[in-house]
């Protein structure tokens, strides 16, 4: 990628394409790409990639940040847009989902201990390495040195989670359950909208930091368009945004190709996870949405010229970074998504895993923060 | 790490070793998509039900 900056660079100087002419020919040639490889569908979600991690490069829409700066600082902004943003994908998804059961799925999940545990370690882990899952891949997309250190471990940890999860699920599940199943959908969708608002004022009366480092409108249109594209995800592929399946699939194809039999395994073997094994990644709808969620956030960073942020981190950090990558993948598939797939998507589909998983991620932050501090990460 | 032309590089290594792995992956995977016989490009008003086993809210079996 130093290379393709270093040619942008240079034909720019040349003044024979502009440089942003020729990031906008990069994500034209990857979605051409994936379009004749892997189909019209695919190549729809592989530009509604593009589109996420563009948006939450542009404002550095973090989701770990906005909770940091809540509790250490009680700056309510980066909570307020993510209640934005889950608030409008939920009012179109829930109605959606609702009508079209045959071919929309939601991202329900299973009210488990393994969902508290997970969600709660999650929530520590993503504080120690200032990324969730969108924030780690589009980190990693930009050249954050640290999100690139992680993403592996992320990798292994989701495919052993997703490898471990019927054992964790004996530990005891009420099974899957919505908001809508106990009130209906509408009332579900105003019930949710309601406790947005009652948390949103609770966040905001509470406020102390004014001096955000969200300037502008900027992390709020930021948000409505995260919406729009998470929307876009679920009508082109037929379920809600997620990014973990895909990683822990990523680390099944690795372990498959080392040898490894995936059939014996309660997860794995199953028949839609085998034939994802032994399919290309690209024809994978998170895979496929992941991967544009890398290039997006490069080619918003290098159009924006923030690409390859400074970092110079420690021994410790590097060792931390890794080890926490893997406890990072691990405990999202045990609490059935991360941040995107069971707070936002979770949420914004009714389900009442998402709430819990809301509830004890935000809890494990508190102690992640302290963590964080005492490996001396700055921010 | 801490010179912007590492912090490139090491960018830049992570860049070309995932665009190997996913283009080793796809030289062995089996595709599943058939182009002279596309789906819809969307899901909803296709008619056919979505992949319920591909998201991370997916059950391992009983």
């Amino acid at each position: 990628m130093a290379a393709i900056e270093g040619s942008v660079r240079a034909l720019s100087a040349g003044g024979r394409l502009p440089r942003r002419v020729l990031l906008v020919a990069v994500v034209v040639a990857g979605w051409m790409l994936t379009t004749w490889f892997a189909g019209l569908r695919q190549g729809l979600l592989f530009l509604v990639g593009v589109g996420l991690g563009g948006a939450l490069a542009s404002v550095a829409f973090g989701f770990t940040t906005g909770w940091r700066v809540w509790i250490r600082q009680r700056d309510p902004t980066g909570l307020l847009a993510q209640f934005l943003a889950i608030s409008l994908a939920m009012v179109v998804s829930i109605p959606l989902i609702a009508t079209h059961p045959q071919e929309l799925t939601g991202a329900v999940g299973p009210l488990s201990v393994s969902l508290v545990v997970g969600a709660f370690v999650f929530g520590a882990a993503m504080q120690v390495t200032d990324g969730c899952g969108s924030g780690t891949l589009y980190k990693a997309g930009l050249g954050n040195v640290i999100s690139i250190a992680v993403l592996p471990g992320f990798v292994a940890g989701s495919f052993l989670g997703a490898a471990q999860l019927d054992w964790w699920l004996r530990l005891g599940s009420l099974g899957p359950l919505t908001v809508q199943q106990f009130i209906g959908t509408r009332l579900a969708v105003v019930a949710q909208l309601g406790v947005f608002a009652v948390l949103s004022v609770l966040v905001w009366r509470a406020r102390k930091q004014l001096h955000t480092r969200w300037q502008g409108r900027g992390i709020f249109i930021a948000a409505v368009v995260l919406a729009a594209f998470a929307l876009a995800n679920l009508v082109v592929a037929g379920q809600p945004w997620g990014i973990v399946y895909g990683l822990g699939l990523w680390g099944a194809k690795i372990a498959s190709a080392l040898g490894w039999d995936p059939s014996g395994n309660a997860y794995w073997g199953r028949a839609p996870q085998l034939a994802q094994i032994a399919a290309p990644l690209v024809d994978d709808v998170t895979s496929i949405t992941n991967l544009g969620l890398l290039l997006g956030s490069l080619v918003v960073a290098l159009w924006r010229g923030q690409a390859f942020p400074p970092a110079a981190p420690t021994a410790a950090q590097w060792i931390a970074s890794i080890a926490t990558g893997f406890v990072l993948g691990y405990s999202a598939r045990l609490a059935f998504g991360c941040n995107i797939g069971a707070y936002f998507s979770g949420i914004s589909s009714g389900s009442l895993h998402g709430w819990v998983w809301f509830a004890c991620a935000f809890a494990g932050s508190t102690v992640g923060i302290r963590l964080r501090e005492r490996l001396g990460f700055k921010g | 790490m801490g010179t912007p032309r590492r912090r490139t590089a090491f960018a830049a290594l992570f860049w070309v070793v995932f665009t190997l792995l996913v283009l080793a992956d796809w030289v062995r995977g089996a595709p599943l998509h058939n182009r002279f016989d596309e789906p819809l490009p969307w899901a909803l008003g296709s008619g056919i039900g979505s992949d319920k086993g591909a998201h991370c809210t997916a059950v391992p079996r009983k």
